[in-house]
């Protein structure tokens, strides 16, 4: 099978799951205690005309399949609703508030690549060394111990005590959004190196035992050719399961730490959308995160794909 | 050495004595995780007798102090003693983790095995549902159910113990299909065994150790899921001490009495890496043990 | 050039960490010259080899000399350094060898630039090397390891190894997990090779008549020691060393039946237990009281034939009965037919359509028969014996057993426990042929709970039980973790017996093992055939095993049996091309043969 039909069979998955999880988050107004009219207009706000127009406004009496029908179909362009809360669209609220996430995610990503990957090689490779087993316990103790746990720690020591960093809030500008954001993104990462780099040094250990490496070098290929065209090519593929694992992690480990810090973002706005029952934001928010998910696993499996020559001749003769 | 033909076999060779014995032992920290471990749950049954005041107490005379000769780490804003307050709190961080680790365990491993011994549509459909539940990042959902069901720590509870049981699931699975090409397999179904008999004096026994060990390490996830949930303000009810709800009831006096907030971090550190670390260690030495040929 | 042995190692050791498992090792080897290091498990045969080519597992250290044409054998480190490496390794099995990502064409092209060679040269390069081990089709080179065949990967590994044309080959067991036809081929493609370059092949495996037939000379190692050496012809005629005599008895003959089936009793022992003495002395037959005491030095005892024994001149060099044939001693059979097969067929779904792997095969077996079904892997014998003991359902036929009648195509659990009491199986694998967490006399206890005939005193039948197969009784206790794999092949033994089965089906019962264990289950086969007139369907690819178990023989082949006869007439006079290839390719233990 080709890459190109691989990747169609995928997406025609991922759509379905797609649909029915929107579905699910589309049937979370049902779930919701309460009257739907009531809750989208906050209670305070709960006249009867008001009732009776939102009624209207939403085609809360249709039935729930022409709901659903008429919601995929603005949401398909772009078009949740508007929040309850501040009355804004529901998609300019949130993307006023994607880049602080995205930023974060992104710098405590490569936080965690920098730090992660090269000692989880040099682990494997110094196997029993005091580098190995310190590496093991740091990460089990970092594991284990809770985000917010770590996010308080880092403002008291680096904010409160230390004075270098801000312990919240977005700062304004590039340069002194980076300042901001440098605590969250330690906080985050240390939620991410753990994962990376057990499974970075899972790998490389797995890979560096084998038989093809002995023959490798008895028939004198160089190191670095070596540690390129074997070790990292062969030991890659379980290393990038695991950043789909590592993605699901840090959306959660996002959300509290964005909470610790005070920072605008879309896990706290997630939470206080939750609070408040702000459903639109509620819904479009899971939607949109399920889709990242699944879009993340998609271009994995993709990548994986490409790299195991296995996969690809699927049914050839041994 | 006698002619006894029970010779030993040759040393698998790749690896010291010294690391065998590291790997075959629990080790020091092994114990000394169970001894901590331990601690908790006495001073989680015995509470309510040793705290020295009662958690629910008020005196807002003596609101936001730090450590005194009374209150030995301080009072929170409304005066309530912080010691008690952790004691009592270890309760919500004991039993609910723990229910969640047994009970997703319990039925991860029964629809483990039956989907392993099913095959065909039961196991398709099973593995499904567990990929998409692998999809899912665990706390994001516990956030928006048990938010908008109107929070509730059994609610969490359960939204979580539905989450975790994915992953015994797909342990026990691969364990059957591993399994059930061995000869020893094989053997008994030759011998006529039942399938149920199979299942549970062959099978499982060659995956338990590896699901306990894994059971300590759901704890510890579920430990701080549920903290996580009771520091964003759902799960448990105000006014409760838990340890997650501690923490931001009280970030507001973290310059006053900043004990009011490490109290409970710590806590909550210290039990789930203890757990963390009995997990790992015990994953070590069985999944070698049984590894061992 | 210096003058002198190419290969000299001289007192070798090797340990993990403290422990000890090669002994001061010391042997050589000119140029040209063939060597072959035999050894059964923990001999240590397979990290003297690694040694040689420095490249020892982590954690494990060398000391002694290893000199390649006089100079010390060290890794390259940089690229571009003086010497390409002059010792090529070639390992066990292919597919693990080779980088799964990479072409088989890429392997080769990869180990040239590595030498040295200009780039425009490589593509022409890497054709005459796969022609010079015998693929001469071009689409090979480029096809990724997993397409191809265990021979053809061999091949190319064998042509990525000479890629930069080594003085020294070292060969760890490169044919062990292959069929015998496909052996046969890679070992003449070995010999040839080794002539024509002129090169030193050091041959490392556990079976002394491929070692005969391949090598110039043969190293007997036992335990981290050096037990006998000789050139191959003298080693074959008249062997010294009690261990390579016990070795060459326990060996089953493909050309004449062995009235007993010695082995050599015991187990192997690990190198460091036995330091202070000679390695062999527990086992040994020609004991006295002072092998146990002292280390037997590898001292000349004739030219060029050493051997590590104190007990050299006195013992009398033996006419092993191997060598003499007997009349084969059959149990008795009956007139019942036990175990009817007709037109057994399975097929399997693949992509791109159906693969037949069994194509209408039909037997009968008797009481007390010991019947044999040989082929290699494919030809569909194991799925015979799956069919048959309903681990897998046949896609058409009948199979019928005596006292149940036909069994249907999808066994109900009622068929299965009736079965039971008529088949049992005993599994290739030792080492996962017993539930690991199940002590021994839990799984007696479970067999025996099968039984029709019901249990009056469970532990007296379990140590009845072992002392059948030639166990203790305080094994019970014992979990198969703690025992050899002679000892858990035993133990299947054992409690395939225990539901008093009338046919017992061995599928490959002593592949897995060590040869000096292999001759005592099979005697303990033999034995349980004869006495208590249990039907054997022994299934296995070893003709030697055929001539020495059973007196009836199909030979199958894709699915199909094409020979069929009794052994003795089959192995002699074989008919069907196949056969005669099948004969013509297994090494021989007692034809002379020139050095």
């Amino acid at each position: 099978m080709t890459l190109a039909a691989y990747a169609l069979r995928r997406v025609v998955a991922i759509v379905a799951t797609i649909g029915i999880l929107s579905l699910l988050v589309f049937g979370l107004l049902a779930l919701t205690p309460g009257d739907p009219a009531t809750i989208l207009l906050g209670p305070q706000n709960a006249t009867p005309e008001a009732i009776a127009s939102i009624r209207e406004r939403y085609g809360l009496d249709d039935p729930f399949i022409v709901q659903y029908g008429n919601w995929v179909v603005a949401a398909l362009q772009g078009d949740f609703g508007d929040s309850i809360r501040s009355s804004e669209p529901v998609m300019s609220v949130i993307t006023s508030r994607l880049w602080t996430t995205v930023w974060l995610a992104l710098y405590a990503f490569i936080i965690t690549v920098v730090v992660a990957i090269p000692l989880g090689i040099l682990a494997a490779v110094r196997r029993g060394s005091w580098i190995d087993r310190f590496a093991s316990s740091i990460t089990l103790i970092a594991l284990c111990t809770p985000a917010f746990a770590i996010g308080f720690l880092l403002i008291y020591v680096f904010s409160v005590q230390l004075d270098w960093f801000p312990g919240f809030g977005n700062g304004d500008g590039f340069l002194d959004t980076i300042w901001h954001l440098t605590l969250p993104a330690l906080a985050l990462a240390t939620l991410q190196i753990p994962i990376l780099l057990r499974q970075t040094r899972a790998a490389v250990m797995d890979v560096v035992d084998r038989d093809y490496i002995v023959f490798a070098r008895s028939r004198g290929l160089s190191s670095s050719r070596i540690w390129l065209r074997y070790v990292l090519r062969n030991g890659s593929l379980p290393v990038l399961t695991s950043a789909g694992l590592i993605l699901a992690f840090s959306l959660a480990g996002a959300v509290l730490i964005e909470n610790v810090f005070a920072l605008q973002g879309l896990g706290s706005l997630l939470v206080s959308s939750v609070g408040t029952l702000d459903l639109p934001v509620v819904q479009a928010l899971a939607l949109l995160t399920a889709i990242l998910v699944l879009i993340t696993n998609l271009i994995i499996d993709l990548l994986y794909y490409a790299l195991d020559p296995r996969l690809r001749r699927a049914g050839a003769a041994a | 050495m006698s002619t006894d033909p029970a010779g030993t076999q040759p040393a698998q060779a790749m690896e010291t004595p010294a690391e065998e014995k590291r790997r075959t032992r629990w080790g020091p920290v092994f114990w000394i995780a169970v001894v901590i471990v331990a601690l908790f749950i006495i001073i989680a049954i015995t509470a309510d007798w040793i705290a020295p005041y009662d958690p629910f107490a008020q005196d807002l005379i003596a609101s936001s102090q730090g450590p005194s000769a009374a209150h030995w780490l301080g009072t929170d804003q409304l005066g309530r003693d912080i010691l008690s307050r952790l004691m009592v709190g270890s309760r919500t961080g004991i039993i609910g983790p723990a229910v969640v680790a047994i009970c997703a365990t319990v039925i991860g491993t029964l629809l483990g095995l039956w989907a392993g011994f099913s095959g065909g549509i039961a196991d398709s459909v099973t593995m499904r549902s567990v990929d998409f539940a692998y999809a899912i990042p665990p706390l994001l959902l516990a956030i928006v159910l048990v938010g908008i069901l109107g929070g509730g720590y059994w609610l969490a509870v359960a939204v979580l113990i539905v989450l975790s049981a994915p992953a015994d699931v797909r342990v026990v699975r691969a364990a059957v299909l591993a399994q059930r090409e061995m000869p020893y397999i094989a053997a008994a179904r030759t011998l006529g065994l039942s399938q149920m008999r199979i299942a549970f004096k062959h099978i499982l026994p060659n995956v338990a150790p590896t699901l306990a060990a894994n059971a300590l390490l759901q704890f510890v996830v579920a430990l701080i899921a549920l903290s996580g949930l009771a520091f964003l303000g759902i799960g448990v009810s105000a006014g409760t001490p838990d340890w997650g709800l501690m923490i931001a009831e009280n970030r507001s006096i973290l310059d006053l009495n900043p004990w009011a907030v490490i109290g409970p971090a710590l806590c909550i550190t210290i039990l789930a890496v203890s757990v963390g670390l009995m997990g790992d260690r015990a994953f070590d030495v069985t999944t070698k043990r049984t590894n061992e040929r | 050039m210096s003058a002198g042995p190419m290969l000299e190692v001289d007192d070798l050791s090797i340990s993990y960490g403290s422990r000890l498992l090669v002994n001061g090792v010391s042997f050589a080897l000119d140029s040209g010259e063939s060597l072959a290091l035999v050894g059964e498990s923990g001999s240590g045969k397979s990290l003297t080899a690694r040694a040689i080519a420095d490249l020892l597992p982590a954690g494990v250290s060398a000391i002694g000399r290893v000199l390649i044409e006089g100079a010390p054998v060290r890794r390259p480190r940089r690229r571009g350094r003086d010497d390409s490496p002059r010792v090529g390794l070639l390992m066990q099995d292919p597919f693990t060898m080779l980088n799964p990502t990479m072409t088989a064409g890429g392997h080769i092209a990869e180990t040239l630039r590595a030498a040295g060679r200009p780039r425009a040269e490589i593509p022409a390069e890497v054709s005459r090397r796969l022609a010079e081990v015998g693929i001469t089709d071009a689409s090979v080179a480029r096809r990724y390891p997993f397409e191809l065949s265990g021979g053809m990967s061999q091949r190319v590994a064998l042509a990525a190894a000479l890629a930069n044309d080594p003085a020294l080959l070292l060969a760890d067991e490169p044919t062990t997990a292959l069929d015998a036809t496909t052996q046969h081929e890679v070992l003449e493609l070995l010999r040839q090779v080794q002539r024509d370059r002129g090169m030193g092949l050091v041959f490392i495996t556990h079976d002394l008549r491929v070692a005969f037939d391949l090598c110039h000379r043969v190293v007997v190692m036992y335990a981290g020691s050096i037990m006998e050496e000789a050139p191959a012809g003298v080693m074959r005629r008249d062997p010294l060393h009690p261990y390579t005599r016990g070795l060459l008895e326990s060996i089953p003959s493909t050309d004449h039946y062995q009235g007993n089936l010695r082995g050599i009793p015991g187990s192997v022992p690990a190198t460091h237990t036995v330091l202070d003495r000679c390695p062999f002395a527990d086992r040994c037959d020609e004991r006295v009281d002072a092998c146990t005491h002292v280390v037997p030095p590898l001292v000349e005892v004739a030219a060029h034939h050493r051997a590590a024994c104190i007990r050299i001149g006195e013992v009398a060099s033996k006419t092993t009965a191997a060598s003499v044939g007997s009349t084969r001693v059959t149990a008795h059979v009956g007139d019942e037919v036990v175990v009817r097969v007709r037109d057994l067929k399975k097929s399997y779904r693949v992509s791109g359509g159906v693969h037949p792997a069994l194509d209408g095969v039909s037997f009968d077996l008797r009481q007390g028969e010991a019947l044999g079904i040989v082929g290699e892997s494919g030809s569909g014998k194991t799925t015979i014996a799956r069919c048959l003991l309903g681990l897998t359902n046949p896609t058409d036929g009948t199979i019928e057993f005596a006292d149940f009648g036909v069994v249907p195509p999808r066994r109900s659990a009622q068929d299965r426990r009736a079965v039971a009491q008529i088949v049992q199986c005993v599994f290739q694998d030792p080492y996962s042929t017993l539930n690991p967490m199940h002590s021994v006399g839990t799984a007696l206890g479970e067999a025996l709970s099968q039984r029709s005939r019901p249990v009056t005193n469970r532990d007296h039948e379990i140590a009845s039980l072992l002392d059948r197969v030639g166990l203790p009784a305080s094994m019970a206790t014992r979990r198969p973790a703690s025992l050899s794999g002679g000892q858990r092949q035993r133990v299947a033994i054992a409690r395939a017996l225990a539901v008093e089965p009338r046919v017992l089906l061995c599928d490959e019962p002593v592949a897995a093992l060590d040869v000096s264990v292999q001759a005592q289950i099979l005697e303990l086969l033999r034995e349980v055939n004869r006495t208590q007139g249990t039907s054997l369907l022994f299934i296995t690819h070893d003709l030697g095993v055929v001539r020495q178990i059973t007196e009836r023989v199909l030979v199958l082949y894709r699915g199909e049996i094409v020979e069929q006869g009794a052994t003795d007439v089959v192995l002699d006079a074989p008919e069907h091309d196949y056969t005669q290839r099948l004969v013509a390719a297994m090494p021989s233990t007692h034809v002379a043969q020139e050095a």
